[in-house]
């Protein structure tokens, strides 16, 4: 059994956001997250891998559960995910990896709030955990294909002069 | 099909065009102790591979990650074939798997995990420094996993020599399936490695790699050696050209390269060596060459005679940890030459005429504006010996690695944000990770600019937007490219 938990802040506008955790097609927890701020899930589910834990928000009306005033979000029924730990593993940044599938098919890259209707799906697609999270950890070399020294240049010196005198 | 007690193989993925040693070394080893065995070098088999994915596999193997799921079928079915190949020409009990860096990881998993198919009677062993993933001091925590995950029956840590021969004889002993190995003192016994099984004529490089000493007799605050390695431990100069001798009419090879951390720890060792061997230059067609790591010394410790000697011992093409162009930062790093050990090292090396490799961190801890316009002053100052300078090594930016003086002794005043790249030092606030790239950057320009030849930059800087990408979007630094079997690029990832 893997020790799954969770590390979550809510925004309970409505009632709070309803969620789904999935082993694969598997429902291993549903809740209502009615409380406000950070909160703490935990399970323990026969996770075997290769595997998908899919975490999905369901129900929320996007006209009625979101509050606006002068066009800006004041508050919300959503959450953050903080950090995931799965046994001894830990996911916090490595969870910008991973894209949410909002429930209109449309994909959300580079994102923690899970707003919308929808499944973050995280693809665990080794045979086993320690495996999967090496890969996960080099993973981002793979967008290293696209260097530019210049373009690289400028960001490092913003504009700055690189020239010295010696 | 050839029946041994022990098959050992070198896996890819290692960006070499020479024959590696580990193989050589433990054939002769454990043969000694009267067990057969044989070699096979898969990482050779690789590299000349004309196999339509090459490129696809290179990184596959590296990195064991990949954006193409649906080519992963295609490195499964190459170590497929490898293991099949493998065990359709050898019989053998134990299978020793050579895992030179972390970058061999992913092979010697999937190979494992075939042969255990093929055969589930063979036991196989997995050792190398690529058995850690951190550093050289990092933990055996890769291999324990491989362990029980049940595609391996032993790992060894670190040297391998004796422990081997343990395992072969008792199944157990230190170093195995623990990292509490012992340092071998003796390594004047250790038989020569034995080549029989390489082909070593279809090499591009064939140039042999010889070990004179493990260890160092330096402390420098960056380097995490004397924490593996505790003692300094060298062979006699006699020995070290005997077997450069010996290796060479046997394999009709003339070129070495030296393992060590430094050739010229021991200068009596190594005034015996050079000595033995300017002897033997002098008296045949056949010259012998060699290059390796050499600390810089001063005339007083090494003299004008030393250096006729060491070309004509052979002396081909030395890399030097110079570090830095500031004497007071050396004196920092514990380097313990001085500028003018520095210039008179360079007079005699272009008085001489042999070849250097400059090797530098920029942006260490203590590095003002002023100690980095030093370095760059340094590399003017030494324009005029060019012709001997055939490379600059400049590396990414300096790494803080556990283990190291630095980690260690400057804990209060250094924070590490998350990454061995990414340090602030409270000392010296202005030199954050941005401000090193940019001297970086500056220093591999004005050398190029100077005429120097700057090794391995593009490499370099994919390896530093990389870790610019990880910091800025305040992630995690886990990753180190050991993807070389060159010490003076590992040295610097």
């Amino acid at each position: 059994m893997m020790k799954i938990k969770f590390d979550l802040f809510v925004n309970n506008y409505n009632g709070g956001p309803k969620i789904r955790v999935y082993n694969n097609d598997q429902v291993v927890l549903q809740k209502v997250l009615t409380g406000f701020g950070h909160q703490t899930l935990e399970l323990e589910a026969d996770l075997k891998c290769p595997t998908k834990l899919t975490i999905e928000h369901y129900d929320k009306n996007m006209k009625r559960d979101t509050k606006l005033e002068d066009g800006k979000i004041v508050s919300d029924k959503g959450f953050t995910l903080e950090k995931i730990h799965m046994d001894n593993f830990v996911l916090e940044n490595e969870l910008y990896h991973f894209n949410f599938i909002k429930e209109d098919g449309g994909e959300i890259a580079n994102n923690n709030y899970i707003g919308f209707n929808g499944k973050y799906v995280i693809d665990i697609d080794s045979e086993d955990l320690l495996t999967w999270y090496y890969k996960l950890q080099k993973i981002f070399i793979n967008d290293n294909n696209t260097f530019d020294y210049d373009q690289f240049k400028e960001e490092i010196f913003k504009g700055e002069h690189c020239e010295v005198e010696y | 099909m050839i029946n041994c007690d022990l098959l050992i193989i070198a896996v890819p993925f290692t960006d070499t065009d020479k024959p590696l040693q580990a193989p050589a070394i433990l054939k002769a080893v454990v043969e000694k102790h009267g067990y057969t065995a044989q070699t096979y070098d898969l990482n050779y088999d690789f590299s000349k591979s004309k196999h339509k994915d090459i490129d696809f596999l290179k990184q596959y193997f590296s990195l064991g990650t990949t954006n193409y799921h649906n080519k992963i079928i295609v490195a499964e079915d190459y170590v497929s074939d490898m293991a099949s190949m493998l065990l359709e020409a050898f019989d053998p009990k134990f299978i020793a798997v050579s895992v030179f860096t972390y970058q061999c990881q992913t092979f010697a998993m999937l190979l494992a995990q075939h042969l255990k198919k093929l055969n589930p009677e063979i036991k196989i062993i997995f050792g190398g420094q690529g058995l850690s993933t951190q550093g050289i001091q990092s933990s055996d925590a890769w291999a324990k996993e491989c362990k029980q995950l049940g595609l391996i029956d032993h790992y060894i840590i670190s040297e391998g020599e004796q422990a081997l021969v343990n395992l072969l004889k008792h199944g157990k002993g230190k170093g195995i399936d623990n990292t509490d190995w012992e340092q071998k003192l003796d390594i004047d016994n250790i038989p020569y490695p034995n080549y029989e099984n390489y082909n070593l004529e279809k090499y591009d490089n064939k140039t042999l790699m010889i070990t004179g000493s493990r260890g160092c007799v330096r402390r420098c605050t960056f380097c995490d050696i004397h924490k593996h390695w505790k003692r300094f431990v060298f062979r006699s100069g006699q020995s070290i050209a005997n077997e450069m001798i010996y290796q060479s009419k046997k394999y009709q090879t003339y070129q070495f390269n030296f393992t060590d951390s430094l050739i010229n720890g021991s200068m009596k060792a190594y005034r015996d060596f050079i000595s033995v061997l300017s002897k033997h230059n002098n008296s045949t067609d056949k010259k012998l060459t060699w290059g390796g790591q050499f600390i810089v010394r001063g005339i007083s410790a090494m003299t004008e005679n030393d250096w006729v000697m060491t070309k004509q011992a052979g002396a081909e093409s030395l890399a030097l940890g110079i570090e830095s162009g500031s004497e007071e930062v050396r004196n920092h790093m514990k380097k313990q030459f001085s500028d003018q050990d520095l210039d008179e090292f360079m007079e005699q090396a272009h008085k001489n005429n042999v070849a250097l490799t400059f090797l530098m961190i920029l942006g260490y801890p203590t590095e003002t504006q002023e100690n980095f316009l030093q370095t760059l002053k340094m590399f003017k100052r030494y324009k005029k010996y060019q012709s001997v300078i055939e490379g600059v090594v400049l590396g990414t930016t300096l790494g803080i690695l556990p283990g190291t003086p630095l980690a260690e002794e400057l804990i209060e005043d250094i924070q590490m944000n998350d990454g061995e790249n990414f340090w602030t030092y409270k000392k010296n606030p202005y030199l954050d990770f941005r401000e090193r790239i940019k001297r970086r950057i500056i220093t591999g320009e004005e050398c190029v600019k100077m005429g120097y030849k700057v090794q391995g930059d593009r490499s370099n800087y994919k390896l530093l937007h990389y870790l610019w990408n990880i910091y800025k979007n305040k992630q995690k630094q886990n990753v180190i490219d050991l993807n070389t079997d060159d010490l003076r690029q590992q040295k610097y990832s």
